[in-house]
């Protein structure tokens, strides 16, 4: 069982201080949600995690044992708000390089996949494309996963495939989470962290999220 | 010349045969991945390579490695600089394959090396055949 630890992260952008006192734990087996206001630095703390974006300090552990590349040897993947797959390749040859051989049997039995592998990510619809790409994170050998907005984009069904998607992973795996979708978030996480302030705050219940104004608590 | 040039190639060939064929799971997935991400630098280096190759000669390109070296990395850089500016969002793919940027880039580095290393190597055997 591994616990990934995220504390003192630090980051400024022109002087203004976006991360400032961040502290979060994330065990293998529990989904964690991010919310946070736009701007609050909920993505910069996924790259810094992910170890895509350099911080003025920040402490990355997993087994108390400190990180400076969250991706190096496949430890965190990490899904970004945009499409990442290259364009010109085929998918199957893209996904051979991302999926758990472990989970690939799976994996290329998901009508999705065997629908496209022989496209390229350019022949792909926006929805095709990021349902590929979620799910070639999601069958990653990685033991964390960072998803940033993986609700966006994607209809109502395909929000609740991957919400059951989700929840199946999770049971081997460390996901941390982040969407504007605040309901779906609630709906497959284990703990809510907000990002006010640059601070992370745990929240315990939902009327939290209207204490610090994340929430309207109009009904 | 021609003895030379040949088991330039060779060696050239050799070394690409155990890349592709070599058994290190490892290596050949970087190995992919760096085609992966050269294919898009191909033409552009090419290109470049046929210049420099055109503007300071084939001979002068073999005999003198500085020359070839420093056109070689200029030309990288460049092509490399362009696919940061239109494509850095693919990086994420390179990083959740488990490899750095650097290594990618290194890698790449080393086989576009490789690449106009034959080009000019395999040109100069030909001019010298077909040449008096």
């Amino acid at each position: 069982m591994f616990t990934l630890k995220v504390d003192s992260v630090q980051l400024e952008f022109d002087d203004r201080k976006i991360l400032q006192d961040v502290h979060l734990q994330c065990k293998q087996g529990e989904v964690i949600g991010l919310l946070g206001r736009n701007g609050s630095g909920k993505s910069s703390l996924l790259k810094i995690i992910f170890g895509a974006l350099i911080p003025a300090y920040k402490y990355v552990s997993i087994n108390d044992v400190y990180i400076q590349k969250g991706y190096h040897e496949n430890r965190i993947a990490y899904l970004p708000q945009h499409n990442y797959l290259p364009r010109g390749i085929p998918i199957n040859k893209l996904a051979r390089m991302l999926i758990d051989p472990q989970h690939w049997d799976e994996f290329s039995n998901l009508s999705i996949y065997k629908e496209h592998l022989r496209k390229k990510a350019e022949q792909l619809s926006g929805g095709e494309l990021r349902q590929l790409e979620m799910l070639m994170i999601l069958y990653n050998k990685a033991d964390f996963m960072l998803l940033d907005e993986p609700f966006t984009h994607v209809t109502p069904i395909q929000g609740d495939y991957f919400k059951e998607i989700i929840k199946s992973v999770s049971q081997t795996k460390g996901i941390i989470i982040t969407d504007h979708q605040y309901y779906n978030v609630l709906d497959v996480s284990d703990k809510i962290i907000l990002l006010n302030d640059g601070c992370t705050k745990h929240i315990s219940h939902v009327d939290e999220l209207i204490t610090y104004h994340y929430l309207s608590g109009v009904k | 010349m021609i003895l030379n040039s040949g088991f330039f190639v060779y060696t050239i060939i050799r070394v690409l045969i155990c890349l592709i064929g070599c058994h290190n799971y490892q290596l050949k997935r970087l190995a992919i991945l760096t085609l992966q991400y050269y294919r898009s630098l191909l033409l552009y280096n090419v290109a470049f390579t046929c210049l420099i190759s055109f503007l300071f000669g084939f001979n002068a390109v073999v005999t003198n490695p500085i020359i070839f070296l420093f056109a070689k990395i200029t030309g990288f850089v460049c092509a490399a600089a362009l696919h940061y500016y239109s494509a850095n969002k693919t990086y994420f793919y390179f990083r959740n394959a488990g490899y750095s940027m650097r290594w990618i880039g290194l890698s790449a580095f080393a086989f576009d090396i490789l690449v106009a290393a034959l080009i000019i190597s395999s040109s100069n055997l030909i001019f010298s055949l077909c040449l008096p």
